[in-house]
């Protein structure tokens, strides 16, 4: 069966490249428009992994973090940082928040499947 | 307020032909028993005053009323009057100038605006564009395989090269494709980088018009340096207010990858 990931982005086209990448590797997508949608999603469906933007409108990458955290299904479940953020201050931010990975964007596909794979094989 | 001090002008001299009127017929009875030439042109006199008086501030009147002159009539007022208008002339610069700083920083924030349309309608077109390429990739390089399952029964060496040669050209294709996933990747880029100066302009128009207002109040006649050290602290305002740049890469390379 295969694994489900959330992609959270409130960019379009980084959505579509996201997708594009992980169904063509096999995944399940569920796409996600901020951290607002991604929580709701998120308490909807049973995700294998939660790939997310910082910068978002309503709700930002950190506080989902956080929130997602807060959820007892979701505290083992992996949550990547895919973001435009290299700013050592707001990585540590993340790890502390309970961040596995912090991934700076632009991203390669190929890259970001190994990292994945890594991650839930 | 200017009209208004005319009015009382105009019933103020009508007073005082009535009194002279009323003063030249005093003037005139007291010489009536010795029917003096006195008495009658002083009352003569009065009329004509009287009379010269209304017709001179009626013709006042109506240049006043009349739109083309009123600021003419208006600079002919007391002192008082002069310098208020000079504020007010002062402040209704000073608004203008607000005016079209605050068109201007409009224009900059419509220019913006119309940048990241463009930037998205051409990112959505170029992702339209590549999911159809990949699809049709998938495509060819399915067919290839189906062509080669056909012809390896036959075992025809000059297909089989053929179709390997289609497959290597297939491959190619996609590696390409990833390559652009990381390219297309700009328009979020963009997009941020332009929030990011839209943020920065609206907040740099806002610290100067403040700095401006408060100026205003405190003094209408600056220098230059003064004018130089309001901008300076616009901006510094406007730095410490700005948010931090989200987007730090100068190309469109992979960006660092850290596992916690």
């Amino acid at each position: 069966m295969a694994k489900t990931i959330l992609a959270v982005d409130d960019s379009a086209s980084i959505r579509q490249m996201v997708s594009f990448t992980l169904k063509g590797a096999g995944y399940e997508v569920i796409e996600a428009v901020d951290g607002q949608d991604a929580l709701e999603k998120a308490n909807q469906h049973n995700v294998n992994l939660v790939l997310t933007d910082i910068n978002m409108p309503r709700m930002d990458g950190l506080k989902l973090l956080e929130l997602l955290r807060n959820l007892a299904n979701y505290k083992n479940v992996p949550i990547l940082m895919l973001t435009t953020e290299s700013d050592s201050a707001m990585k540590a931010k993340g790890k502390e928040a309970g961040a596995t990975g912090w991934l700076v964007k632009p991203f390669d596909p190929n890259r970001l499947l190994e990292v994945i794979k890594k991650v839930i094989g | 307020m200017i009209k208004a001090d005319v009015n009382r002008k105009y019933i103020f001299l009508i007073a005082a032909g009535i009194i002279l009127i009323f003063a030249g017929i005093q003037v005139f009875w007291l010489y009536l028993n010795t029917v003096s030439i006195i008495g009658v042109l002083s009352v003569l006199t009065s009329f004509g005053l009287t009379v010269t008086l209304i017709v001179l501030e009626r013709a006042k009147r109506s240049e006043i009323d009349s739109p083309n002159v009123q600021s003419e009539v208006q600079s002919n007022e007391s002192t008082e009057v002069v310098e208020v208008n000079e504020d007010s002339i002062a402040l209704e610069n000073s608004e203008i100038c607000n005016l079209e700083v605050d068109e201007y920083f409009m224009t900059v924030k419509e220019e913006l605006s119309q940048v990241d349309r463009l930037v998205s309608d051409a990112v959505n077109n170029l992702v339209i564009n590549f999911r159809y390429i990949s699809k049709l990739t998938k495509t060819h390089h399915d067919m290839v395989l189906a062509i080669e399952r056909m012809a390896a029964p036959e075992g025809s060496k000059p297909i089989l090269e053929l179709l390997q040669k289609q497959m290597e050209i297939a491959d190619k294709i996609e590696q390409e494709l990833d390559a652009a996933v990381t390219s297309l990747q700009f328009g979020d880029l963009v997009t941020q980088l332009i929030a990011h100066t839209t943020y920065q302009v609206e907040t740099l128009n806002m610290v100067l018009q403040r700095i401006d207002r408060q100026s205003s109040l405190k003094d209408q006649e600056r220098s230059i340096e003064e004018i130089h050290a309001g901008i300076s602290k616009a901006m510094k305002v406007a730095n410490s207010k700005g948010k931090r740049k989200p987007v730090v890469q100068q190309g469109m390379q992979m960006g660092d990858i850290e596992l916690f």
